[in-house]
């Protein structure tokens, strides 16, 4: 038991490592613009947390992250590399759009269910591609699903550039959904909308579903020896099947909270690269969905704050993109080290030189 | 959308150039702004996607803040919002902390815009290429088919002669555009209008990239115009115009540049720029916030200097010069109005 304490402590520790060496790094570059690093800091987190208005704002900013971290934990958790994120939440938001702006004359509740199970269905059968090919074929999955991105990117912005552009639009977009496809905002005076309750009813789901499910087990012995997985019975491919159409569902859903919560229409390339921050995030949260919760709320701080840093104190808005890349830069350190055991062979390399 | 780490690592890199910048400049900065005049107009403006750093649209909007800043003594303050998105967040959060007026070079906050501004009454919003409708909102509208239709006479002209670059004196001029939008078509319908003006046997072959980000697709579409015996390309296509002017440079004809002087990317190889003063109409914008009252609409057009030719640093001595003046008597009908040009989004 005590020791089970220990390593949650561990883990904690090691994903604060490398955002305290990223703000670390940051507070260099402030300093050398000329700022203080104190207030420009102290602005972001003033920004983000100071009264309810801010803390509503930044629960805004994180509720696609939450969603894109929680995608990529789920496949990554049993070793299956989906990269496909990005692409699985743009199709995904694009089915919600085209459902929410052709049903007519919906109840709301229905509406926003019926956009929900289509844009998770299509973000589902997207991931299935890779899966498939993964599973019976062993085809690398990290390549297939990286180049689908472009795949689904480039056709969502077909379809809103061509046949469901919104007449008279200027760039890519369809018209509205219907007001009752809409996910309400919560409060007035925020943006926060009822997108935010879908992430957080999936997050419980995926935790109940990796913490208390069997599959959750099976995930977590397919990552670590696929092949013992196999003999003991646990029908792998079967198994990478399903848990990419996880994840695909929890990405797709990222995009429809987007189109239904916060564009309230598909825009071509509308997504800051929601997917590949998620992917971050969850690196940073090791894989466990409180640890992908907490590290959507950070990213939803940074980018909620950075405007208030950037309006306060002055310092160019792009630090912020410069902190979440150390930190990927630092979790990357971190990742080769646990995967490969780079220090160790660096040591290894380094002690039979000496002998030698 | 692109490779994650490139772009951090691009970004890092930026960040690191502009901060040292920033260093070097920071004590001339902030000793300009504190001449101290009591009440100074306090101006913001949000760029558009892409931020500061594009060498065209948002860099044009910033000169002219920095003109107001320096001529009129205007406070200013410029934010990048990172996705189209937040510009509820930045419109509002601007207005709150007392802007008098606030920019928006983003046409994608059309929508927000509209329900924001009527919120604060005491802040003045502005937007461009588009009309919103509202008591304190101006928009500001360029006559891009005016510019356009200069460069459709001149490329008419230019075409004919075999004189100049390795130009086949067929009455073949083409176009590239990034969309088929009215937005777009603006400026070809000018550039036809322009290029029939001089001769109406001049043919216009137009193609659209579909992207305003590139330049590889083009190129292909100009190499192959100039298979198809064009000689002089006009581009409004973002970056993709970047492959369009390198084409031309390859082939040794000539492209026409975009909303800012784009001359330089291939000296000689591009025949003039048709500029969209940003600056023009941010510093207007900047007077008028600084008198305290504001138009609905603003409208520049080659009178207003809010469009206009580049001056052709570098083709200006290649070309016959009785084009250059033909093309200035044109401009003055245009501006005197005996030669009217269809704006198709007016239509």
């Amino acid at each position: 038991m005590k020791r089970r304490k220990n390593n949650w402590l561990k883990s904690i520790f090691s994903s604060l490592i490398p955002v305290l060496l990223a703000f670390a790094v940051g507070s260099i570059l402030i300093m050398i613009g000329g700022y203080s690093p104190i207030e420009a800091y102290s602005s972001l987190f003033i920004g983000a947390l100071s009264n309810q208005n801010a803390i509503m704002n930044t629960l805004f900013a994180s509720t696609p992250l939450i969603l894109t971290g929680l995608a990529t934990a789920i496949a990554f958790k049993a070793n299956i590399y989906n990269m496909g994120v990005e692409g699985q939440l743009y199709l995904g938001a694009f089915a919600a759009a085209y459902l929410g702006f052709t049903l007519q004359g919906m109840p709301p509740f229905l509406h926003v269910a019926i956009c929900l199970v289509g844009g998770a269905f299509v973000g589902m059968m997207f991931a299935l591609v890779p899966a498939i090919l993964k599973a019976f074929w062993n085809v690398n999955e990290m390549v297939v699903t990286l180049m689908l991105n472009y795949a689904a990117i480039l056709f969502t912005t077909y379809l809103a550039s061509f046949p469901f552009k919104a007449p008279g639009a200027s760039n890519a977009t369809t018209v509205d959904i219907m007001p009752s496809a809409e996910l309400p905002r919560l409060f007035t005076g925020s943006q926060l909308n009822g997108g935010f309750i879908v992430a957080i009813g999936v997050f419980v789901l995926v935790w109940i579903l990796m913490k208390k499910m069997k599959l959750g087990y099976e995930m977590n012995s397919i990552g670590r020896n696929n092949e013992f997985s196999e003999y003991v019975g646990m029908g792998v491919a079967k198994k990478i099947i399903l848990i990419m159409s996880i994840s695909g569902i929890v990405a797709g859903l990222a995009g429809v909270g987007e189109v239904l919560g916060t564009h309230r229409r598909f825009v071509a390339e509308f997504s800051p690269d929601y997917g590949w921050t998620g992917l971050t995030i969850a690196l940073l949260g090791k894989h466990n969905p409180v640890g992908v919760l907490a590290g959507a709320l950070l990213f939803g701080i940074l980018k909620n704050g950075g405007s208030s840093m950037e309006l306060m104190v002055g310092v160019p808005r792009s630090l912020i993109d410069v902190i979440q890349g150390l930190i990927i830069l630092f979790l990357a350190v971190d990742f080769l080290n646990n995967q490969i055991g780079l220090t160790t062979k660096l040591k290894e390399r380094f002690n039979r030189r000496k002998v030698a | 959308m692109a490779i994650p780490f490139n772009k951090r690592v691009f970004a890092v890199m930026t960040l690191i150039l502009v901060l040292l910048l920033a260093a070097c400049s920071s004590s001339e900065s902030s000793g300009g702004s504190d001449s101290s005049s009591g009440e100074k107009v306090k101006i913001a403006m949000i760029t558009s996607e892409g931020g500061l750093g594009d060498r065209s649209y948002n860099d044009s909007g910033n000169e002219g803040l920095k003109k107001a800043s320096d001529e009129l003594g205007a406070e200013v303050k410029v934010v990048e919002p990172q996705d189209v998105s937040e510009g509820e967040k930045y419109l509002t959060q601007l207005a709150q902390s007392g802007f008098d007026l606030v920019i928006t070079l983003d046409l994608g906050h059309e929508k927000v815009l509209k329900e924001i501004a009527p919120q604060y009454p005491d802040t003045q919003f502005a937007i461009f290429n588009t009309v919103v409708e509202g008591d304190n909102i101006t928009s500001v509208l360029f006559h891009e088919h005016e510019g356009s239709f200069l460069a459709g006479a001149l490329a008419a002209l230019v075409t004919q002669d075999e004189s100049v670059n390795n130009l086949n004196g067929e009455k073949v001029i083409s176009f590239v555009g990034g969309v088929d939008s009215p937005g777009i078509n603006k400026f070809l319908v000018g550039y036809e209008e322009g290029a029939k003006h001089i001769d109406p046997e001049t043919k216009v072959i137009v193609g659209y990239s579909n992207s305003f980000s590139d330049p590889s697709k083009g190129k292909e579409i100009t190499l192959s115009q100039i298979e198809q015996k064009a000689d002089v390309i006009y581009q409004v296509a973002g970056a993709t115009g970047e492959g369009v002017i390198d084409g031309a440079k390859t082939k040794d004809v000539f492209a026409i540049g975009v909303d800012s002087d784009q001359d330089y990317i291939a000296e000689g190889n591009v025949l003039t720029s048709v500029m969209k003063r940003v600056d023009v109409a941010v510093f207007e914008l900047s007077k008028a916030a600084q008198g305290g009252s504001y138009e609905s609409i603003i409208e520049l057009g080659l009178k207003e200097n809010g469009v206009q030719l580049s001056e052709m640093k570098f083709t200006k001595d290649m070309i016959n010069p009785d084009h250059i003046a033909k093309v200035e008597e044109i401009k003055e009908q245009i501006i005197n109005g005996e030669i009217e040009v269809t704006d198709v989004t007016k239509q």
